[in-house]
């Protein structure tokens, strides 16, 4: 079993698309900060009209009809806080293309099950059912349960929730001065071109996350990989002294020049 | 099932009910046994009870029942503490499958029974020990906690309103603190159930160390698999409460005969609130694994692995 739940899509153009189910745990917090921010934006709204409502009536007070103003003044209030309820999620999704605020946060995203981007019809009609996936969580269960993880409003809107692919950004890996040089040899001496993609990837990490790592257990996973990445390359002694950090960090950019 | 990156609070939430339910059967099958230990002691306690009490109705004048208690009670409290470490040593199980998932080598229930029954008494000692340091904890936060309520309340003696708020930041800030290190001390049965046979109190340092900077992603991820499996007991409390509410009012106006069914409804909302828990025990136990293995790959790197053909050392 995979640790993600994932789903196959297939495009109008017949492309197969893979995508990673957005998870119970996303789906939870973004729900939980949309709620937040909802709730606030309802409040604000009552409150601002309550008083406009309040204000109004005192420019007006010599009119006679002043009875049919405040019967006015209920209805518009009623469709300014519809409106209010219904546009968060559904202006959210249609605008940021399937993402509400929680759903920025965490991530995550609304899309058609052909893969397209949602708009205002599925959005409305994730909306409309919102309330009854809240009644006794029945949501919640489906989405726990079901295999695409998909709740009333999604099989309604034939929708579902996946997660963002992390956009690759250019590693940001903090070098020691040194390391420069010993790469320059590194490379015309070692074969450097042994290192798989993979193995670089695994030095990259290491380099990037290491500073997070706790002291002593840095240090054991430092000198072990350097130890098995010597191995890799076909070194038996390394050129000259060098913690293992060096090493690795050599290594990171030797693979790179190499490649490039 | 290898993971290679740190996850994301959602994302160690969802891992966790996703193991979950991948041996869903194995989970609740382990979670019974370790539920019934927890239950014995106290299921043995009304027979105990029964043996000491009826004496003293018998007789009338003379009182054997103390006498009789105080026999029972030290082997009751020498079974409630075996019971107990037989309990969390089935929970421990299943961690320790679901942390076997997730490291790439997962074990059958058997083969990973036999490796933690030695450990046992470990994980009961780490839970006391995980409880003395709470309480001590605990303990130094109570007085703070009365500190920062008194001086305000004497200083705004004349302004009741701003002591009050005073006191109640107080007391808010107490509990977050308190959580705080509660989140620091969440993992220690893992590490024991994968680990071995170190002593219980280093592993409570260890997890100190391992969760330094963490602890308020871990607050978050057990508030969110909170509200995940809030709605279960949601669904006890739907009958129970009504009930309760509904019998105790019929004792209140004088129906004797409602004590009974006020009884009855505590008894099936304790049998309905075990159940649940019966089915959410191994949810939490996976969602450890998923955080200790999480703050693993985060703090020492467990996850960054060379291909499997050169993991042997290098022949110098």
């Amino acid at each position: 079993m995979r640790l993600f739940n994932s789903v196959k899509v297939r495009t109008p153009e017949s492309v197969d698309l893979e995508f990673t189910l957005a998870g119970i745990g996303n789906r939870a917090i973004a729900l939980l900060i949309d709620y937040l921010l909802w709730g606030a934006l309802l409040v604000t709204v009552i409150v601002l009209w309550g008083l406009f409502a309040y204000n109004l009536p005192l420019y007006f007070r010599g009119l006679a009809n002043s009875e049919a103003l405040e019967t006015w003044l209920a209805a518009v209030a009623w469709l300014v806080y519809s409106a209010a309820y219904a546009s968060y999620f559904v202006g959210f999704e249609t605008l940021w293309q399937g993402q509400t605020p929680g759903k920025r946060y965490t991530k995550i995203r609304v899309i058609c099950e052909n893969g397209q981007p949602v708009g205002l019809a599925q959005a409305a009609l994730r909306s409309l059912l919102r309330p009854v996936d809240d009644f006794l969580s029945i949501g919640l269960l489906l989405i726990l349960f079901t295999k695409r993880e998909k709740r009333l409003g999604d099989w309604v809107a034939g929708t579902l929730v996946i997660q963002e692919e992390p956009a690759i950004v250019s590693a940001n890996v903090a070098l020691s001065a040194d390391a420069q040089p010993l790469a320059d040899q590194l490379g015309a001496t070692a074969n450097i071109s042994a290192l798989l993609p993979d193995d670089f990837a695994v030095i990259r990490s290491y380099l990037q996350r290491r500073t997070l790592m706790e002291p002593k257990a840095k240090a054991e996973l430092g000198l072990q990989l350097a130890r098995q990445a010597r191995t890799l390359i076909g070194l038996h002694e390394l050129p000259f002294d060098m913690t293992p950090d060096l090493f690795l960090e050599a290594m990171y950019l030797a693979y790179q020049q190499q490649s490039s | 099932m290898l993971n290679s990156s740190p996850m994301s609070v959602g994302n160690v939430v969802s891992a966790g009910f996703r193991l979950y339910r991948s041996r869903l059967k194995a989970y609740l099958g382990i979670s019974t046994r370790a539920t019934l230990w927890a239950m014995l002691p106290w299921a043995l306690l009304i027979p105990l009870l029964v043996v000491a009490f009826v004496p003293f109705a018998l007789s009338q004048g003379e009182n054997p029942t103390s006498l009789i208690l105080l026999l029972l009670i030290f082997p009751w409290v020498a079974l409630a503490i075996y019971c107990g470490a037989r309990s969390s040593l089935n929970s421990a199980l299943i961690a320790r499958l679901a942390y076997g998932e997730l490291s790439g080598q997962p074990e059958d229930s058997r083969t990973a029974f036999r490796q933690i029954r030695p450990r046992m008494w470990n994980l009961l000692l780490v839970h006391i020990a995980v409880g003395m340091v709470m309480f001590g904890i605990n303990f130094g936060l109570s007085i703070a906690q009365q500190f920062l309520i008194i001086l305000p309340a004497i200083a705004f003696r004349d302004a009741p309103a701003i002591a009050g708020i005073f006191a109640v930041v107080a007391y808010l800030g107490t509990l977050v603190v308190y959580f705080w290190f509660w989140a620091h001390f969440y993992i220690p049965e893992v590490a024991i159930a994968m680990e071995g046979d170190t002593n219980a109190f280093d592993m409570v340092g260890r997890s100190w160390n391992i969760s330094k900077g963490s602890a308020n992603r871990i607050l978050l991820i057990l508030s969110v698999a909170a509200l995940i499996t809030f709605p279960l007991y949601g669904l006890v409390a739907i009958p129970v409460l009504p009930a309760l509410v509904g019998t105790a009012s019929l004792i209140q106006v004088g129906d004797v005969s409602a004590i009974g069914w006020f009884l009855i409804a505590i008894g099936v909302g304790i049998l309905l609130l075990l159940l649940v828990n019966l089915f959410t025990l191994p949810f939490w136990q996976t969602l450890k694994a998923v955080v200790y293995y999480d703050l693993r790959t985060r703090r020492e790197g467990v996850d960054l692995k060379f291909r499997n053909s050169i993991t042997d050392e290098p022949r110098d």
